[in-house]
């Protein structure tokens, strides 16, 4: 199996404070990760050091075999951010408009989108049943709207590496299911590989195939059956609670 | 005198034809700098103006030769304290803009002097453009704007998010210093049109104009140009009649159509 991610000795400080301490860890090509942890365990910031958008303090990251610093195959990068509330409400742009910037990262100088891209941003648009918003402004959008929105765009170009920050947050239930359900198509029938945090340790069992337990650094990486007979796991929640989350899905 | 009439004048045609260059690269990359919440450093820029033509009158150039490397320097170093000297970017604004201006008076006590041609570049006049100036301004202005037609997609991605931008291969440091490198360059090229004191508003007021009433965000590039061309010819035409300050007429004139704008915006949300 292909190695999608490769992580060396990796540590992050925020002035400081340590944010991720010493990870290391490689995702393979059709894996399905629920990367969980408590608020503040450094689960955004691993994200944000695996992606490029911060510089490791120490270690290395490898996407698709190459060093990230030499790393530009960004077309086979899908990515959903936490923080939706932090876009711009006053922004001009329709949804169609901000689902085909996913599809910048295909293109060569000077970039510009065809009408076979055209039909890649529809297909998105109606793959997360958006496709009669297509024509209103971002800013015009409930919570849950934005968030397939950017799902969209995270997956117009057909990545192989989806990585998603709590992508469900602001949706309802059955969105949520049927967004499960989709990513783990994705994994089992297009071998997508998919990184996702999440705090539904219970329910993420039943789709990721792989479960990171981070509190700065790893304490618990394998897979979900091994995580519910886990010591380190009993010792974070008690024997009760382990037992709660292993029978969930 | 009708606006027919008006249009045989040489220098109306001048204006006329510098200013809409000048409006529409000002009001393209105007919706950029407003989306990244950097509209100030428009005006930073616009004082640092103010030293770089002191600097030219002082050593007896053509001023605007000696302002286009001075403010391009400034507005990279403005970039420099924000990415390097952990300075916030307003407050790197407020330092080299105040730097500019105190030089720039420095300057002007020291020669005596140049009193009336600093007014000029205060206040703009656009009425008194030659064609060489002219010629420069369609020049600069037409590369600036293929600058922004060239790397649309990358602008309009930082614009909306810069961690987004990044993961789609965006180079986003590239693309933030060649923003400010373009808002120097353009921010000298208004100075003949609006003056160092009212280029800001060149740069804010047809891009928040657009942003009342765009529906996607290449119609706001588009209003925000029309909006800015359309001031200019009513400002000029307007102060030529009434015999008012040209650049400072041109700016009201875009502060009625962003008032206009915002009218029609609060009606169509209660309609």
């Amino acid at each position: 199996m292909e190695k999608i991610i490769s992580v060396e000795d990796l540590s992050f400080r925020y002035g400081g404070n340590e944010a991720v301490s010493d990870v290391s860890f490689s995702v393979e090509q059709g894996d399905y990760i629920a990367l969980v942890g408590h608020n503040g365990s450094g689960k955004t910031t691993l994200i944000k050091l695996l992606l490029g958008i911060l510089k490791p303090s120490t270690g290395s990251v490898f996407l698709f075999g190459k060093d990230l610093h030499d790393f530009t195959h960004w077309d086979k990068v899908g990515y959903l951010p936490q923080n939706i509330g932090l876009f711009n409400p006053l922004f001009p742009a329709t949804v169609a408009e901000v689902v085909a910037l996913g599809l910048v990262s295909q293109k060569k100088f000077p970039k510009r989108l065809t009408a076979e891209d055209a039909k890649s941003v529809n297909q998105a648009l109606t793959q997360m049943d958006i496709a009669a918003l297509s024509n209103k402004l971002i800013g015009e959008l409930s919570g849950g709207q934005i968030q397939r929105t950017l799902l969209a765009r995270a997956i117009v170009n057909q990545p192989e590496l989806l990585i998603l920050d709590e992508p469900v947050s602001a949706v309802d239930t059955e969105t949520r299911k049927d967004f499960y359900s989709y990513t783990a198509r994705l994994s089992k029938e297009k071998k997508t590989t998919i990184i996702l945090i999440t705090h539904d340790i219970g329910h993420s069992g039943g789709y990721a195939n792989k479960l990171l337990f981070l509190d700065k650094r790893i304490i618990f990486y394998g897979k979900f059956g091994e995580f519910c007979i886990s010591k380190e796991m009993k010792e974070q929640f008690g024997a009760e609670i382990q037992h709660i989350m292993c029978h969930q899905h | 005198m009708d606006f027919w009439q008006i249009l045989q004048y040489g220098f109306i045609q001048r204006a006329f034809i510098t200013g809409a260059f000048v409006a529409i690269l000002c009001s393209s990359l105007g919706l950029f700098l407003v989306l990244r919440r950097l509209s100030l450093i428009g005006d930073g820029l616009s004082h640092v103006s103010f030293g770089a033509i002191a600097v030219g009158l002082f050593l007896g150039f053509y001023p605007l030769y000696a302002a286009i490397p001075l403010v391009v320097l400034s507005s990279l170093l403005i970039l420099k304290l924000t990415q390097k000297a952990r300075v916030y970017g307003d407050a790197a604004i407020g330092i080299v803009s105040s730097v500019a201006l105190a030089g720039g008076v420095i300057l002007a006590s020291l020669s005596g002097g140049f009193n009336v041609d600093l007014f000029s570049y205060l206040f703009g006049n656009i009425l008194a453009i030659s064609e060489f100036e002219m010629f420069v301004s369609i020049a600069l202005s037409s590369v600036v704007l293929l600058v922004i037609y060239l790397f649309y997609y990358e602008l309009f991605s930082i614009s909306f998010n810069e961690e987004l931008a990044q993961v789609t291969g965006v180079k986003t440091e590239k693309i933030n210093t060649m923003l400010v490198v373009l808002t120097a360059i353009t921010v000298v090229l208004s100075i003949r049109v609006v003056g160092i004191m009212l280029v800001s508003s060149f740069l804010i007021l047809p891009a928040v104009t657009a942003l009342q009433v765009a529906r996607s965000f290449k119609k706001a590039l588009v209003l925000s140009s029309v909006s800015s061309v359309v001031s200019l010819i009513a400002g000029v035409v307007v102060s030529f009649i009434f015999n008012l300050p040209t650049g400072a007429t041109v700016v009201m004139a875009n502060f009625i159509l962003f008032a206009l704008a915002l009218g029609y915006a609060k009606y169509a949300t209660t309609k």
